[in-house]
């Protein structure tokens, strides 16, 4: 059983997310009017996906996301094309349809076509991750895979594994701490023996 | 952290400062710092994508109430707090005190306050009153509970009417090469691993038998259900290593 939930929108989501927090904080003018706008979601709609974008505008924080619950404050539609000609030197913003707060969707829609963007930069820091995912998905038999492939899922689990011990306490770490207390409160006891004597 | 206290402000408690609360601090140092290494060695981790998804899924927005219970380091309170903003409001809530310390010294570190409380909660009496949040999440943390249906009851209790429960947590993976890959490393790579690593043999040992022992994917979605979630669904990730299973209320 599974959700309809697309692993690529979300490494999307999560780069445009990365460009635009970097563009904000650069100290450019352009940035600044992103800074500017108010607490508020925004959907992207861009065509021919089934599914938005949504920027969530939080005090000098953008957080990208494809699910929200409830619905948008404002939203912008356009073609995959227009999208990308936003990064263009004079970018058309005519061709872009606005709804509900139009007035929040434009300021943002200009803030966003001022600022630019290093796609490569920001989805290649990602791909690692996403491969690393995609081929822990990917499998259907591990006898057919090659021994790089194979290698890599036991790294990702070895590593995964090691992420989970080292935050969850061992049973070891536990005894060890009970110990330390133990001999700790053996010195508080020896050391209030000793300074009784001295009285 | 200042030591002239005889008490310090945990969020909803008062916690007393004195020797213990140091000695567990340096225990849990050590672990706190492994854990920010492991998340920048880890660029091809996979971990970070299930907690990604997760957060993409839960559809929080500003002004959202959120309980990250058994919330640890406070990975997913961090990125539920930049987006629920101002208005909004996120618990990190662990059962263990040490966790939450090292946790909120973390968020803080990193700018992350204002709109994070901090409590020292079991999951299977949860500190909050009924109807309080948006979303709940548990992420590793339900295998560690001891009775878990308790958990599940307390996690619908302290829902809103529409609000969302979701739980990550290692479940059993689906495809049998896969599968057996997975034993063949978890009881036999892994231990071994843990000896030369940390001289600790049983409890890698035990960390893999408890993640087998935690219930599958179908059988947590009952216990769902029958704790009195309204509608109850799961999505399988790598191969259903881990589950992400949600629960509403209605
Ligand atoms: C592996 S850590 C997960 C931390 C964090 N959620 C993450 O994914 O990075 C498990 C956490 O569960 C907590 N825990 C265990 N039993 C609990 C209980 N009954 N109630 C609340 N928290 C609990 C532990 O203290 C620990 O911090």
């Amino acid at each position: 059983m599974s959700a309809d939930f697309s692993r690529v929108s979300i490494v999307l989501a999560q780069a445009l997310e990365a460009a635009l927090n970097q563009a904000m904080h650069l100290d450019l003018e352009e940035g600044q009017a992103l800074k500017a706008l108010p607490t508020s979601v925004i959907a992207l709609q861009i065509d021919p996906l089934k599914t938005p974008f949504y920027c969530l505008l939080n005090e000098q924080q953008i957080s990208v996301q494809s699910h929200l619950n409830g619905s948008a404050d404002a939203s912008i539609q356009g073609g995959i094309s227009d999208w990308l000609a936003l990064g263009q030197d004079h970018p058309n913003v005519d061709v872009f349809e606005f709804s509900g707060d139009t007035d929040l969707a434009q300021r943002f829609l200009k803030a966003l076509a001022a600022i630019e963007i290093d796609w490569e930069e920001h989805l290649a820091s990602l791909t690692g991750d996403l491969i690393a995912f995609k081929i822990g998905h990917g499998v259907r038999s591990y006898l057919g895979l090659k021994r790089r492939q194979r290698d890599y899922i036991e790294q990702t689990i070895k590593e995964y594994l090691q992420f989970e011990i080292e935050a969850v306490p061992t049973k070891s770490q536990v005894q060890h701490f009970n110990q330390d207390v133990q001999e700790l409160s053996q010195q508080l006891d020896a050391l209030e023996a000793r300074i009784n004597q001295l009285n | 952290m200042s030591n002239n206290k005889s008490t310090i402000d945990f969020g909803f408690s008062e916690v007393p400062l004195d020797e213990k609360v140091k000695r567990v601090k340096g225990v849990f140092d050590s672990v706190a710092g492994n854990y920010d290494i492991m998340n920048d060695v880890m660029s091809m981790g996979v971990h970070r994508i299930w907690k990604r998804q997760t957060i993409d899924l839960s559809g929080v927005r500003p002004g959202h109430k959120v309980l990250d219970l058994a919330g640890g380091t406070g990975d997913l309170t961090k990125a539920f707090a930049k987006r629920v903003g101002k208005t909004g409001q996120v618990v990190l809530a662990d059962i263990n005190e040490s966790m939450v310390r090292v946790g909120r010294d973390r968020l803080i570190n990193e700018g992350i306050s204002g709109n994070v409380d901090y409590s020292i909660t079991n999951a299977e009496a949860l500190a909050f009153p009924d109807n309080t949040f948006d979303l709940c999440t548990i992420a590793f943390g339900l295998r560690n509970v001891t009775n878990k249906d308790k958990a599940l009851e307390e996690l619908y209790r302290v829902l809103k009417p529409g609000g969302q429960l979701m739980i990550l947590e290692f479940s059993k993976v689906t495809n049998p090469a896969f599968a057996k890959l997975y034993d063949f490393y978890s009881f036999n790579i892994l231990p071994k691993m843990g000896k030369v690593i940390a001289d600790d043999e049983a409890s890698y040992q035990y960390l893999a038998e408890s993640i087998r022992m935690h219930p599958d994917q179908e059988t947590l979605k009952q216990m769902m259900l029958n704790a009195g979630f309204d509608k109850a669904e799961y999505i399988n990730m790598t191969q259903g290593i881990v589950a992400l299973h949600r629960g509403w209320k209605y």
